[in-house]
């Protein structure tokens, strides 16, 4: 997939599509560096199989202190600055997403785990958790709380470091929960493959509020205080989070193309589009105006990488166990059961 | 002329079933949104909304533990997670044959799940007193180890639904697994190994009150025990 995400650190946004990585800020694009590329593979030389997948950027993450995390399809996990590449490491299985913070890097992956990496040199990772399925997403409070979403339904929050520990579960998704945003260290946001956007108190683990989509399936979210925007491939409604945390619509923009992904600014959103192309929106008290495409003339911006959005599967409703089947064969033996009996004792009598 | 039906046990060649079920794929499952959601009262009819099952059997195969469970704590209510489909069915018809029988067992039942995926979702945290982990598939192949019911991963989870001081009791018959479950549950922080005393009655039962167990104790094999202790967290954030 093709990524955006806003740094509110530095006020711009990194652009991640197909290998290259790029900061948006100031009206201008420049290239970051092109991620994914590996550390020599260790002494004991377990050589990875060659991949036939081309190599993109699947997440970033952003500190405040300049550093810039991203995680590749190829397992690549590498961070950078303003004066490039600092170090790189390997997954052990395909990350999904990444989180940074002043010391750390927290990814996750398609096998339901999630690692801490140091941030200086990337060499200690350490496990933190673990769930039954695909890891889709993470997010992490200022207060020591890690929260992960999978892809049966769960929303899980654990303490951090010491992730061991789950503090509570947010159950109410009836698909895969695939982002997961905080608003503030109390209130997350969580769009699911059941096209659900549901409003959660962390404090009571309660669900404050649910809203069903009514453009297809959630894409991505963004937040700007006060305003949630949500994508769908055609839509981007803009809710404001009020201090009692509801939320009410304030606007919705149609698009002309297909949405792959998007962030917003306080003052900009800015969409990557199937086409490909890249639109600069203003945005104003909730409302986007003014849409425009930003160039890519002077050809710093490659845009034919574009990998489209994956949302995963949605869970078969296949019995694959049997079960009805077993069901109505027990019925029938329990009816051919009876009929003997009563043969039986009517021959007796 | 009428005669009174003696109560129907079911027998188990009618159950047959094919003992590994692959716990990470999406069987169809009816499994509650939450634990509030939970209906326990279908299954339990004489639960009264003050109650909530204390004991979990998880992996209970065909009963036999949850049978004499039932009758050692009769105030208590237990359920077993069975994620076969025949044998998860075998257990709802003992209970329901010998709930007609007897007064007793009322108090357990069983519930075709995955309990690898969905332990959350039917118990709130802490809520759980005992959990029984007993015979788990060994699953012997490398590539088979993420199935086992025992994992870092897993650990956690139990120690969510269970209550601080709550103990989670071990049998295996299969040395390595025994000392896999040890190490995994010795190595993390919120367990650690506990001696039962001797008034713990659910300790006593561990090995001759399951079909495996006794299976084991009819070929003259070995089992061995742990039991393991719910601990607070030592870390401090």
């Amino acid at each position: 997939m093709s990524v955006i995400f806003y740094d509110v650190h530095s006020d711009s946004f990194l652009i991640g599509i197909g290998v290259n990585l790029y900061r948006y800020a100031n009206q201008t694009i420049s290239h970051l560096m092109a991620c994914g590329s590996l550390p020599p593979p260790p002494p004991d030389g377990k050589k990875l199989p060659p991949n036939n997948e081309p190599a993109f950027v699947i997440g970033v993450s952003a500190n405040s202190r300049g550093k810039v995390a991203v995680v590749c399809n190829n397992k690549a996990v590498e961070v950078l600055d303003g004066t490039g590449r600092l170090a790189g490491a390997q997954a052990l299985k395909r990350p999904t997403s990444v989180k940074i913070t002043d010391s750390h890097i927290v990814v996750s992956d398609k096998a339901g785990d999630c690692y801490s990496f140091t941030l200086d040199d990337l060499c200690e990772s350490k496990y933190l958790l673990g769930h039954v399925s695909v890891v889709l997403d993470t997010a992490m409070t200022s207060d020591h709380l890690l929260i992960t979403s999978d892809r049966d339904e769960k929303i899980r929050v654990s303490r951090y470091p010491n992730c061991y520990n789950i503090e509570g579960y947010l159950l109410g998704h009836t698909e895969y929960v695939h982002k997961i945003l905080l608003l503030s260290d109390n209130l997350l946001a969580s769009i699911g493959g059941d096209r659900k956007l549901i409003l959660w108190d962390l404090e009571t683990y309660s669900n404050i509020q649910t809203i069903t989509s009514e453009h297809g399936d959630y894409i991505t979210m963004s937040y700007s205080a006060p305003y949630l925007l949500i994508y769908t491939a055609r839509h981007i409604t803009v809710y404001r989070v009020s201090d009692d945390a509801k939320l009410t619509q304030i606007s919705e923009t149609m698009l002309d193309q297909t949405l792959v992904s998007a962030a917003s600014s306080p003052k900009q959103v800015l969409v990557l589009s199937n086409k490909p192309e890249l639109m600069r929106f203003a945005f104003h008290e909730g409302t986007l105006s003014d849409g425009q495409v930003i160039s890519t003339e002077d050809s710093t911006l490659d845009l034919s990488e574009i990998v489209c959005t994956h949302l995963p599967d949605k869970k078969k409703t296949v019995d694959t166990a049997g079960f009805k089947e077993y069901f109505e064969r027990k019925k029938r033996r329990i009816e051919e059961e009876t009929i003997k009996e009563e043969m039986k004792s009517t021959k007796v009598s | 002329m009428a005669v009174a039906a003696a109560v129907k046990h079911p027998k188990k060649r009618n159950y047959r079933q094919r003992a590994h079920s692959n716990p990470l794929s999406d069987h169809s499952f009816d499994y509650p949104l939450s634990p509030d959601a939970m209906d326990w009262s279908k299954l339990y009819p004489r639960m009264t909304s003050n109650d909530q099952i204390k004991f979990c059997d998880v992996g209970c195969g065909y009963g036999g533990l949850l049978v004499t469970l039932s009758s050692l704590f009769p105030e208590t209510f237990m359920v077993g997670f069975e994620i076969r489909v025949k044998v998860s069915d075998y257990v709802n018809d003992r209970f329901l044959a010998l709930r007609q029988e007897n007064e007793v067992y009322h108090n357990a039942g069983v519930v075709r799940t995955n309990a690898m995926k969905y332990l959350p979702n039917f118990f709130k945290k802490g809520q759980l007193e005992k959990i029984f982990i007993l015979y788990p598939d060994p699953h012997f192949k490398r590539c088979k180890h993420k199935w086992r019911i025992v994992s870092e991963g897993l650990l956690a989870e139990y120690a969510y639904v269970l209550q601080i001081g709550g103990l989670v009791y071990t049998v295996s018959d299969v040395k390595e697994v025994h000392d896999w479950m040890v190490k995994h549950f010795t190595e993390f922080p919120l367990f650690e190994r506990h001696t039962p005393d001797e008034n713990d009655k659910a300790a006593q039962v561990l090995i001759g009150s399951t079909e495996e167990g006794k299976k084991v104790l009819r070929n003259k094999g070995e089992s061995w025990t742990a039991i393991f202790r719910r601990i607070e967290d030592p870390c401090i954030t």
